[in-house]
């Protein structure tokens, strides 16, 4: 009898220990945490808003022009890569300028959206045509697809 | 990959604490528990499936939202389950489904943009939600707003939340002139008025702050957020003549002591609890936070304060400073105005609603019951927080 009380005193000590013990290891990491996470975060803010670089095992995406239409500035067999974001319209601020009365301005653009491309149609006259049909504001493409604004039309390689 | 690897440095640190912190439980019971050490590596194992799936399939996004909001409820989670294992058990199966939804909201939620225009869509679904408690609703711990259905409890103004910043983003987005307020205006008030008559200040407070801030990243001037803040007091003025609860909240305020046995018993026992565990705590299992009425709930807080030390609450603001810097960040970078509103709406009430229980507990300001997001048990408050934090994280993804 009295050794189980002893054994109860034993393990009871023994118990407050290790809780004692434990409870600065617990703080000791959480402030750990908290270390790593400014670190992290004081990184974020020395970069600025800029986007973090993609990882190179991400798949890239050319646009090749197969028919260059009425238009004099693009030559068939040209390939136009897509690194973040392709704008496509008559004007000189657009990244691939196609000159010809069908395109507008501001005619569409392509972006990386999660290891996707998306086409967005940028409200123009005479509308963007994937694959035969014209899109509605965006759409995913894929390699393969083939895209026609104006009378200019490209293949999306990759 | 650089953020690689700083995401898995952070993750690893808080596996380990997990574990370390269940094992320290596993040892206190008399006997080996190993159910405890099950449920640290469940929770492990669902946090590093979250992080494996927000990080495989959308790397646009931002993963500290979810890290965050993860070490969070884990440190909850501790302490719930040396309160009472069994609400554990189900705080994690809120957990899970908490996450679920998170995923849910990211996979399935197109572009937020599209959403702005249904304007009136929220309007009515706030006043719903708000509405409900104070007609049908059942009366918990003194405040009015819990609504039984069919077995099912929850609280309605949870979900209204959501809908109202919802609301004030899609009414604000395109402020022009004064005209345009008068309308929010009413439905603020709205709002504010049924949580008095629901005895459900702590909300109150709530929804005052999230108004006034998305007014004034609307608007830009500072005269607005004057005048709600005067209003705000002549209507806080007007519900302490009015309502005897209000009175009664204020007077444990300003002195809690003469009524320690019966009106201030609660915020009495979190204070001598808070003091008790002093900078590094009693250690898990050693200190009495039982004493301390609904101490998994409201009082989490004054428990882990009590067992873990006033380091790991100090740690746990500084953490939800993190997370709403994390939540502010993907609102700066939001590209149209309903993304930016909708963001500072929902990381304003996170925000919020620690300062309130936080600022509570340790009698800084009136005590109102609500729960400490993420920490405390409640699986309402869990599946509303981690659901504004899929919104977000879907806004930070648009940020281009």
């Amino acid at each position: 009898m009295s050794s189980n009380i002893y054994l109860a005193g034993i393990s009871l000590s023994g118990l407050g220990q290790l809780s004692t013990v434990f409870k600065f290891i617990i703080i000791g990491i959480i402030y750990v945490i908290i270390f790593f996470a400014l670190k992290i975060m004081y990184k974020d803010l020395k970069n600025g808003d800029k986007k973090q670089v993609r990882s190179q095992k991400q798949k890239t995406f050319g646009l090749e022009v197969v028919d260059a239409g009425i238009s004099k500035t693009l030559k068939i067999g040209s390939v136009v890569p897509i690194n973040g974001e392709v704008t496509i319209g008559r004007r000189e601020d657009n990244v691939v300028v196609i000159e010809e009365g069908y395109v507008s301005g501001h005619h569409a653009r392509i972006y990386q959206k999660n290891n996707n491309y998306v086409l967005e149609d940028l409200k123009s006259t005479n509308g963007t045509v994937l694959n035969g049909e014209r899109i509605d504001n965006k759409v995913y493409i894929r390699s393969g697809d083939e895209l026609k604004i104006g009378t200019t039309l490209f293949k999306v390689i990759g | 990959m650089e953020s690689l690897k700083d995401e898995k440095k952070l993750l690893r640190a808080t596996y380990l604490f997990c574990l370390v912190s269940f094992f320290n439980l596993a040892v206190i019971k008399p006997t080996f528990d190993s159910s405890a050490l099950i449920i640290g590596v469940v929770i492990c194992v669902l946090m590093g499936y979250a992080h494996f799936v927000v990080r495989r399939f959308f790397p646009d996004g931002d993963k500290y939202i979810l890290i965050f909001a993860c070490i969070l409820s884990s440190i909850g989670m501790v302490m719930i389950y040396r309160l009472s294992a069994p609400s554990a058990i189900k705080q994690i199966i809120w957990f899970v489904l908490g996450i679920a939804a998170f995923i849910l909201i990211v996979v399935l939620l197109p572009e937020l943009k599209r959403y702005g225009k249904y304007r009136y869509v929220y309007l009515v679904c706030t006043l719903l939600f708000i509405g409900m408690a104070t007609f049908i609703g059942t009366s918990v711990n003194g405040s009015q707003n819990w609504v039984r259905f069919h077995g099912l409890s929850f609280q309605p103004s949870e979900f209204g939340k959501l809908f109202f910043i919802a609301y004030l983003a899609s009414s604000l987005k395109d402020y022009k002139n004064f005209k345009q307020l008068i309308e929010p205006a009413c439905v603020v008030m709205a709002t504010l008025g049924f949580m008095v008559l629901q005895k459900d200040l702590g909300s109150a407070l709530i929804f005052f702050t999230i108004a006034v801030a998305m007014l004034y990243i609307a608007t830009e001037k500072a005269k607005y957020v004057i005048v709600s803040l005067a209003l705000f007091v002549i209507g806080a003025m007007v519900s302490y003549k009015l309502f005897s609860h209000v009175r009664l909240r204020v007077m444990i305020w300003q002195n809690p002591w003469p009524y320690k046995a019966n009106q201030s018993y609660q915020v009495v026992q979190s204070m001598y609890s808070i003091a008790w565990g002093g900078l590094s705590g009693t250690g898990l299992g050693l200190g009495f936070p039982n004493i301390v009425p609904v101490n998994i709930d409201d009082f989490i807080f004054s428990a882990i304060c009590e067992e873990m030390g006033a380091l790991i609450g100090f740690a746990i603001m500084i953490l939800f400073f993190l997370l709403v810097y994390r939540c502010m960040r993907a609102a700066i970078l939001a590209e149209d105005k309903f993304s930016r509103m909708l963001a500072v709406g929902y990381s304003s009430m996170i925000a919020a609603q620690v300062l309130v229980i936080v600022g509570g507990v340790t009698n800084m300001i009136p005590l109102t019951g609500i729960t400490l997001p993420l920490v405390s048990y409640g699986g309402t408050s869990m599946l509303i927080t981690f659901m504004a934090l899929g919104v977000l994280q879907k806004i930070s993804e648009g940020g281009r």
